[in-house]
């Protein structure tokens, strides 16, 4: 597991600070995120990232990752970080993965490829 | 793709996704704003109040399919239905995770999953020197659908908690044909 971000420590509330001005005081991302949404790294060169923003982009650029993912990893509320993931999308620095987090859980063919891929799990 | 796994507090919903989970579990805090059902009386408006709920997260990769199965554990109690709407959006389906000796802590999502026909099965975490019930049951004390899966599991091993979700993927992919030959 990666080690990012801080422990949630005392400092949490000083880091709550620190996001919120990261955030500008936005409490809705530029574009509809959910939970599921999976992102990851664009290949091209990134703009100068600090802080977060940079943490999100390390970790999307060695794996796909959802935003529930990046919420526990930065120990951040997922409110957060979809805000954060919206910006680094509108960068270009992140993009969203395929198949997208809109997979129809009630499409016939995409349940017949998660079961498959379910019984072929090693144990 | 998302799959819930629900059920009562310490019912073994953590040891589940961390029996499965390719990364070590991770607890994702969610926001969700709820209308308050208090009144200001200093003003007599409606407040909306955000809650701030922990769920365990977990994640499976399937290589060839190129998709990743996103595990949330989430509480089943009554007073977090507002947030079962969110997540049950996009999700497959739900493990309803039951505890013989507190049973009806599964009544409130049972209900939910069957009014949102939402693809769910029952499993029955086996804990140790706890009163071994019979799928068939806590089948029948649940007053399932004949159609709803009931197994028992061990939310500790990795190819018992594999079963389940085969199980529900199963029974999911079953419903749905049925409905789409219904429909043609």
């Amino acid at each position: 597991m990666e080690h990012v971000g801080r422990a949630w420590t005392d400092d949490a509330e000083l880091g709550r600070l620190r996001l919120y001005t990261l955030t500008g005081g936005r409490t809705t991302p530029t574009r509809p995120l959910d939970l599921a949404s999976l992102v990851h790294a664009n290949s091209a060169d990134p703009p100068q990232l600090d802080g977060e923003l940079e943490q999100i982009h390390v970790l999307c650029r060695s794996e796909t990752r959802s935003i529930a993912e990046l919420a526990g990893l930065l120990r951040q509320p997922a409110t957060v970080i979809k805000i954060l993931v919206a910006d680094l999308l509108d960068l270009g620095a992140l993009a969203h993965a395929t198949p997208s987090f809109t997979a129809d859980p009630t499409d016939i063919r995409i349940l017949e490829q998660v079961l498959a891929g379910l019984r072929e799990l090693k144990v | 793709m998302k799959i819930l796994i629900v059920g009562g507090y310490g019912v073994g919903k953590t040891t589940l996704v961390g029996a499965i989970s390719e990364i070590d579990p991770l607890t994702t805090e969610a926001d969700v704003t709820e209308a308050s059902t208090k009144q200001d009386h200093t003003v007599g408006t409606e407040k909306k109040t955000t809650t701030t709920v922990a769920l365990d997260f977990g994640r499976i990769t399937l290589p060839r399919q190129g998709m990743q199965l996103l595990l949330f554990g989430a509480p089943g109690q009554p007073r977090f239905w507002f947030m079962w709407d969110d997540l049950a959006a996009g999700a497959l389906g739900a493990v309803v995770l039951a505890d013989t000796r507190r049973l009806a802590d599964c009544f409130p999502i049972v209900e939910y999953c069957e009014h949102r026909r939402l693809p769910f099965v029952v499993a029955v975490n086996e804990f140790d020197r706890s009163h071994r019930y019979l799928p068939d049951e806590v089948h029948e004390a649940l007053g399932l659908a004949q159609s709803v899966p009931t197994l028992t599991c061990d939310a500790r091993e990795r190819a018992s908690v594999q079963t389940v979700l085969i199980t529900l993927a199963e029974h999911a992919l079953a419903l749905h044909r049925a409905q789409q030959s219904s429909e043609q």
